[in-house]
């Protein structure tokens, strides 16, 4: 019973530092258009600029996660100029 | 004996009463209640305005449709043809809306599925093996025979279906023979989808050269000739 309780407590734990990990990214709702011009632009033009696989790998998943953010903390128009914006820098 | 009766009796008329709830409920369920013409088409416009989605929309379509029916039913077609002409152009006006809605999130589907090839294809080219700078020249060079052949292929497709179209309006439009063309139409969208991957395939050879190597490949394959003759093309000359 005790182990049970242990492995439950775990688990719990885990899910907590996933979905904490998850929520890392903050879109703030005040100037979120602004956000997802500045963001967008910088994060595009990072993948752009990576010079090896590694550096490209990290701005990648930079920019997927904030695309990720604004689609699910502000979604409508800001999320649509974000991909617009990062669209046209990623296929520059 | 008295007593017997008395809750015989109370006992029924719970089970009429049960039953005739039950059958209200059933029906009101499935029933609107009318009330003028004009209100009723209000709410019909009050719901018009929250469509957002196409089940929004057919929501407030499949009202109006019962209101028009209970219209019928209860007043005659005259007014039910008043209460249609009244919420018709509001759920016409939904509909639009909701196909507004719909563009934009075509729009935005568009978006994000370029978003995702671009940085898969971005992938891909990062890690792709390079050969030397002539073996790639040398790889789109062949990939571009490839789809020059793939193209002149199906331009005959094309032309041959074409041809083939006439026949059928002259045959009398027989089955079989549109059969035949509903092959060859399928034929020619394969033979597209085939130049677009190796276009694709290019495309990816490229952006692995410029990613790694900073080199712009595509546009000295795209000119590239043989240099040795006398060509009097602009780039051979540079």
């Amino acid at each position: 019973m005790k182990r049970i309780v242990v492995a439950l407590g775990a688990v719990v734990a885990l899910s907590a530092c996933c979905n904490r990990g998850g929520e890392a990214i903050v879109i703030d709702e005040q100037n979120h258009l602004n956000e997802a011009y500045n963001l967008s632009f910088e994060l595009a033009s990072a993948v752009m600029e990576a010079e090896n696989y590694e550096e490209f790998k990290v701005a990648a998943d930079n920019i997927k996660a904030h695309k990720e953010a604004f689609r699910q903390q502000i979604g409508g128009e800001s999320y649509q100029i974000f991909l617009e914006e990062s669209n046209m820098i990623l296929s520059e | 004996m008295e007593k017997n009766t008395k809750q015989r009796v109370a006992l029924y008329t719970f089970y009429v009463l049960f039953v005739v709830l039950l059958l209200l409920g059933t029906r009101c369920e499935s029933r609107v209640h009318l009330t003028t013409p004009e209100k009723d088409a209000k709410h019909i416009a009050e719901l018009a305005e929250t469509v957002h989605t196409e089940a929004d929309l057919r929501k407030v379509e499949k009202l109006a449709s019962q209101y028009e029916i209970a219209y019928r039913k209860s007043f005659g077609g005259a007014k039910a043809l008043y209460f249609k002409s009244l919420y018709e152009p509001i759920v016409d006006e939904a509909g639009e809306r909701r196909a507004a809605f719909r563009a934009e999130e075509d729009m935005l589907m568009a978006q994000e599925e370029l978003f995702d090839s671009l940085l898969a294809d971005m992938d891909k080219a990062w890690t792709m093996e390079l050969g030397s700078e002539e073996d790639e020249h040398q790889k789109i060079a062949q990939n571009n025979e490839v789809i020059a052949q793939k193209q002149d292929a199906l331009a005959e497709q094309i032309a041959a279906k074409e041809q083939y179209a006439m026949d059928i309006i002259d045959a009398g439009y027989p089955q079989d023979m549109l059969n035949t063309l509903g092959e060859m139409e399928a034929a020619i969208v394969v033979a597209e989808q085939e130049i677009a991957e190796v276009e694709h395939n290019n495309y990816i050879i490229a952006l692995a050269n410029k990613l790694q190597r900073g080199l712009d490949l595509n546009v000295i394959v795209e000119e590239a000739c043989d240099c040795e003759c006398d060509c009097e093309d602009e780039f051979c000359q540079e």
